[in-house]
């Protein structure tokens, strides 16, 4: 007995063999019931700027979080401290950066109160 | 000339898609069937249709139930398609799933769907004493087959109808060439003997 017997013998066990169509209709059947999950793969490989966020959404979200303490962090701890004000007397003020003795002290001495002493004394020559 | 031009296009064409669906690798189908290329699958589809039916008919024993696990089975595997590790071993995967689930469908109580694809025995040339034989011969053939071991009967079905070689086979099933050979060489015998004793006639001797 050769291959052809032997496939001639079990032939009526394929359905093809009573019924032409019996595996075009197979096909097709299979091929309706898959539509879905073949549009579903499609989409998935189609992946837009939203999607690909929206896959990497476990990660970025805590990773933007962790950035955002971070940064945080790091410019509050090297804030400049604010420079110390303390009061100034308008005497005091008005007397910065003058060069020589104030006109009171000038006036106080026991020299001769002309108006060279005076004018000296006053830094004016 | 232009109509010949199309003639040779369209010759073309049809030479490219035969040998696409000869020569592609399932490992190619199968990954292109991944990315949701519905050309692919239906290649496989038409690779693995009658294999998947016959592994369900040597497990079930009857066609109907052939027909149901075998269409399930595809849909299931696109399913699954990322849990095949080794695509290029697509067909012993797949295999393995139309196995399991005829098996489950036997344990199960038969689930029946509204619509089904019974072979439509249509009105042959011989009439009706001509289709009443072929259907005696079918379930002669059928009751052969029950005496035979699982995978005797996946081997002796893929091998003698399907036209799977030996090493096809074995890949496919997971098992020795040998075996495979040894297999096929019992299922033989085996049916030849049963359908010897329907037909009155006395069983053969070994084969040759």
């Amino acid at each position: 007995m050769n291959d052809l017997d032997n496939r001639a013998r079990l032939e009526p066990l394929d359905p093809g063999s009573e019924d032409p169509g019996f595996w075009i209709r197979f096909h097709g059947r299979v091929m309706a019931q898959a539509r879905d999950e073949l549009a579903r793969r499609q989409m998935a490989g189609e992946w837009n700027l939203t999607e690909v966020v929206f896959q990497w959404r476990k990660t970025l979200v805590p990773m933007t979080l962790l950035a955002a303490t971070l940064a945080g962090i790091f410019v509050l701890g090297h804030e400049e401290p604010e420079p110390f004000l303390s009061p100034i007397a308008l005497e005091e003020a008005l007397m910065e950066d003058l060069v020589g003795d104030p006109i009171p002290t000038v006036l106080g001495r026991e020299a001769q109160l002309d108006e060279v002493a005076f004018l000296t004394g006053a830094g004016g020559f | 000339m232009p109509f010949l031009c199309l003639i040779l296009n369209k010759k073309a064409h049809f030479r490219v898609r035969v040998s696409a669906l000869i020569e592609t690798t399932d490992g190619e189908l199968v990954r292109a069937a991944l990315e949701g290329q519905t050309r692919a699958f239906g290649i496989l589809v038409s690779r693995y249709m009658r294999p998947a039916y016959l592994v369900a008919l040597s497990i079930t024993g009857n066609s109907e139930d052939a027909e149901d696990v075998s269409q399930e089975a595809f849909l299931v595997a696109l399913k699954r398609l990322g849990d095949c590790r080794d695509v290029e071993r697509f067909g012993g995967w797949f295999l393995t799933i139309v196995r399991n689930r005829a098996r489950n469908l036997l344990r199960r109580e038969r689930l029946r769907r509204g619509e089904e694809l019974t072979p439509e025995i249509s009105p042959g040339p011989g009439g009706p004493a001509e289709d009443l034989k072929r259907l005696e011969i079918r379930e002669q053939l059928e009751n052969g087959l029950e005496g035979l071991s699982e995978v005797r009967r996946e081997v002796l079905l893929l091998h003698d109808l399907e036209g799977w070689k030996h090493r096809e086979i074995a890949e496919r099933l997971g098992i020795p060439d040998g075996t495979v050979r040894s297999h096929l060489h019992f299922a033989r015998k085996h049916l030849r003997d049963q359908l010897g004793a329907f037909h009155g006639s006395a069983p053969s001797g070994e084969e040759s």
